[in-house]
């Protein structure tokens, strides 16, 4: 079996507000559940970083279930639907169908690097990411937050396999840093499109830059996903995205 | 309410015993006795202690059952009487009057004449008002509310006179009615049984051995081994 | 003579001794009210230790564990399970056909994550249940109240939860009000990551000691019921197993304590082993009522003795007033009249001293109570409150002395009625 190694990538985001990092929130939301408040379904779709891989117990650490513990109202329930190496292609087989069932009014989609590392030209992605995302708007009916690629070439494991090391995500050779580049820009302009034309929310993780290189301790030992201090950044980011859009 | 006489019977005498015989044990007390008392008569019945006077008075009075011979009272055939109707007899025919007065220590004075028409199921209020006519009658109205025990001898006596008439008694029976008084207050009450008797129209035996006492009466007569003797 | 004329006559009669009739009556004060006073704690001791037993639920209760039984389970309390024999909603269909049985209440469990406070997941179970019937299963509410029956969003914590919240288990009250997130986890097939979950957030409304199964917290049937239909949706995994058998167990309510061994045997042949607390129960019972026989007859013979008294009492009576009842007789009373009277006074002497030892039972078990419940606490033997007072017993306590005194009084007033009338004039 080929050995695919999720290169999800959670960039450590610098809150882009002047007032600088994204304030602490509390852990759990003030109020208590309604008991007669119907529930917000919510659903998250995507790959190794929605499992929460990388963060010590992905469970409890995943970014979905902080941006679930921390930006949604007590009654809401989340369905975390991320799978390891899921690519868009995937989700629509698997986990697109399964968030349906569950009837969600918002749904998250970080669904990019994997389709990346298996070398998916940006024009199937594109074609495949708006077919997934839709399905997920239901015609309006459903909130749709899309996260993008954030910057791949500062990654510690990419550049330990640009220098020949073991355990590459790639499927076919390590693209050059500017060839990663211009595949990350392809891919955004992508998201970008299926965003304006499906009436998603962008979820910006591109615009946070070489994170890395500042935030190196929210990176987790595996040298691709974040660890738990960065998946709390990333769900601030969901979360500041899903407050913009009202 | 005023007092009413007895009704009246007729010319019978009120009392007829006849062939009386009665005995307590081996011991032969009355003989086969013969006495007549008439209508509102008064007789004194004499005799020495044991001769039989009690317990004549038990049998006219419903308190025995003649072993032999007849009591007749106001009509009455004392032997065909038991159970409730005997007591009917003594509640409404006879009024007893005690040596012993016979008043209950827990009643007042009062409360010991109405027991004698609360026995009869007379209304309350015509029970208080009557032992209060009949308390006055006896010159005890201002005492109707006190105990035996703070009434002297002839104001008990007195009381008992008052309870014997309650239910308007065509005899009064009484036995050593003086005993226990002295001599004026023997006299008083003496007065008083007469008095009230003309009054109310009803017969009147009195038991006594005191000659005195026999010498008030109408008739008297005297037993002796069991038998009347007319002095 | 009327009844009033004749509680006249008896009450005045009875105050003519005031110093016999009082001792009269305190005779029977004691003898009533010991037994009143035995009656009561007997009565609540039975049902408060008995309760116990049951852990306050009904002790008709069976349980039910979808296992097979071993052989010779009916001879023990205890769940004896053996393999798994799942319980089907067909099974329980049948469960509750069967003979004797009232209710069954199926119980169904769920593995979940709960997010803890300092982070990280702990793994616990969520024990569904009917919430309009939790009065029927072994589980003690302690601190809050119920989860409302439909509720997605209540739950109920049990002991065991207040320990990871380092909540000191007296003191329950202090969980009530806090959030819970719990998290169901679908594993796919081959999936060796944490695979997915469906997670929501709920509050504490309540605290309970729960017997029914291994569970931090008791909710009602839909939250179970969302939580094991996501959870099958996958395969399991080690850590996470799927929960196949439909129920995690049943409480079935036999219609009285003498057909709980019924009921336990048709489910032993249906296949199911169970546990109830009969043969506990049976043995419980059994001390209680040898022990109530005792302190009953030692109850009965002083109330026995207080009747002779009356009995005495009145006889001396009779015997002082033989010239007062011949007097009443010669002015016209009849035998029941003097019946009345005296019948009328053993009534009265028994209705106050029943009355005052109804009276004093109630103290004297009240204080009992108190006593105990202060000796077991203070020798660490839990507490059972034995105060509490059933109407009914002193009220039957009065009413039965009073029956009992006329009774009693009965030969000594015929004995009077039958006096004959010339004791009017016998020299005294």
């Amino acid at each position: 079996m080929r050995k695919r190694v999720a290169l999800g990538l959670a960039l450590l985001l610098v809150a882009a507000c002047s007032s600088g990092t994204p304030a602490a929130v509390p852990r759990r939301p003030v109020s208590a559940p309604s008991p007669t408040a119907a529930p917000l379904v919510y659903a998250a779709v995507g790959a190794s970083e929605t499992a929460g891989i990388g963060a010590q117990d992905p469970r409890s650490q995943a970014w979905p279930m902080v941006f679930y513990d921390t930006a949604l109202p007590p009654s809401a329930v989340m369905y975390s639907f991320g799978v390891p190496f899921e690519t868009t292609e995937a989700a629509l087989n698997g986990e697109v169908p399964a968030a349906l069932a569950v009837d969600p009014a918002l749904v998250t989609v970080w669904l990019n690097v994997d389709d990346l590392a298996a070398g998916v030209s940006a024009a199937d992605y594109e074609a495949r990411l708006g077919q997934l995302v839709h399905a997920l708007r239901r015609g309006g009916a459903t909130r749709v937050l899309v996260a993008n690629t954030p910057y791949l070439d500062h990654l510690p494991l990419y550049l330990k396999c640009r220098s020949g090391g073991a355990g590459c995500p790639f499927a076919g050779p390590v693209p050059a840093p500017d060839q990663l580049n211009a595949m990350v820009d392809a891919y955004n302009a992508a998201i970008a499109r299926v965003v304006q034309r499906e009436g998603a929310v962008l979820v910006d993780l591109h615009a946070a830059g070489e994170v890395p290189d500042e935030h190196p301790d929210w990176v987790s030992p595996d040298g691709f996903h974040p660890d738990a201090a960065g998946y709390v950044q990333i769900a601030a980011r969901f979360a500041a995205a899903l407050s913009a859009s009202g | 309410m005023s007092v009413n006489r007895a009704r009246p019977w007729g010319g019978q005498p009120v009392v007829r015993l006849r062939g009386v015989c009665h005995r307590y044990g081996t011991v032969t007390v009355l003989d086969g006795l013969d006495l007549d008392l008439p209508a509102h008569g008064y007789l004194a019945l004499m005799g020495a202690s044991g001769a039989g006077k009690s317990t004549a008075l038990a049998l006219i009075g419903g308190l025995e059952r003649a072993q032999r011979g007849e009591v007749v009272v106001g009509g009455q055939d004392l032997d065909r009487l038991a159970g409730d109707a005997l007591a009917a007899y003594r509640r409404r025919t006879i009024g007893f009057v005690f040596q012993h007065f016979g008043l209950l220590e827990t009643l007042t004075a009062q409360e010991n004449v109405e027991l004698a028409m609360a026995l009869d199921g007379v209304g309350r209020e015509e029970r208080r008002s009557r032992a209060r006519e009949l308390l006055d009658a006896v010159r005890l109205g201002a005492r109707s509310s006190h105990r035996p025990s703070a009434l002297s001898g002839g104001e008990r006596q007195r009381v008992a006179i008052a309870r014997a008439l309650a239910n308007r008694p065509r005899l009064i029976l009484a036995d050593e009615p003086t005993g226990n008084l002295d001599a004026a207050a023997a006299g008083h009450v003496l007065d008083m049984l007469d008095e009230l008797r003309s009054e109310h129209g009803c017969s009147l035996l009195v038991v006594t051995h005191n000659p005195v006492v026999a010498r008030r009466a109408d008739e008297s007569c005297e037993l002796v081994d069991g038998k009347l003797r007319v002095p | 003579m009327r009844w009033s004329d004749a509680v006249t006559l008896a009450l005045r009669g009875a105050l003519r001794r005031p110093v016999r009739t009082a001792l009269t009556t305190l005779g029977v004060t004691l003898g009533s009210g010991l037994l009143v006073a035995l009656a009561v704690v007997t009565t609540a001791a039975d049902t408060k230790v008995l309760d116990r037993l049951g852990q306050g639920n009904p002790l008709t209760t069976v349980r039910v564990a979808p296992a097979q039984p071993r052989p010779g389970q009916l001879d023990s309390d205890a769940l004896q399970p053996g393999a798994p024999h799942d319980l089907t909603d067909a099974a329980l269909a049948s469960i509750r056909r069967a003979p004797h049985v009232t209710r069954v209440v199926p119980i169904q469990t769920s593995r979940v994550a709960e997010l803890s406070d300092e982070g990280g997941l702990s793994q616990d179970w969520i024990i569904g249940t009917d919430m309009t019937q939790v009065s029927t299963l072994p589980i003690t509410l302690l601190a809050g109240r119920w989860p409302a029956a439909n509720s997605l969003t209540e739950v109920a914590a049990t002991t065991d939860y207040l320990f990871k919240l380092h909540i000191d288990g007296d003191k329950p009250r202090q969980a009530l009000g806090h959030q819970v997130t719990l998290t169901s986890p679908r594993i796919a097939a081959g999936d060796t990551g944490p695979g997915q979950g469906r997670s929501y957030r709920a509050v504490i409304v309540g605290v309970v000691g729960q017997d029914l199964t291994d569970g931090d917290f008791i909710v009602p049937v839909p939250q179970v019921v969302q939580s094991r239909q996501w959870e099958q949706g996958g395969a399991g995994s080690t850590q996470f197993p799927v929960n196949g058998s439909p129920y995690a167990g049943a409480v079935v309510v036999a219609s009285s304590l003498s057909d709980v061994h019924t009921v336990r045997a048709e489910l032993y042949g249906m296949g199911y082993a169970t546990s109830a607390p009969e043969h506990l129960v049976a043995s419980v019972q059994e001390y209680l009522g040898v022990v109530n026989v005792v302190l009953g007859s030692i109850g009965s013979v002083a109330l026995g003795v207080a009747l002779l008294s009356i009995a005495n009492a009145l006889l001396a009576a009779i015997h002082e007033r033989r010239r007062d009842i011949g007097v009443l007789k010669a002015i016209g009373g009849r035998d029941r009249d003097v019946l009345r009277w005296f019948l009328v006074e053993a009534l009265a002497i028994g209705l106050a001293g029943g009355a005052a030892g109804a009276v004093a039972g109630v103290v004297i078990a009240e204080l009992v109570g108190v006593a105990v419940n202060q000796y077991l606490v203070a020798h660490d033997l839990g507490s059972l409150d034995l105060v509490g007072v059933p109407v009914v017993i002193p009220l039957l306590g009065w009413l039965g002395t009073g029956l009992l005194a006329v009774i009693a009084g009965g030969l000594p007033s015929l004995q009077a009625a039958h006096l004959p009338a010339r004791e009017a004039v016998v020299e005294a």
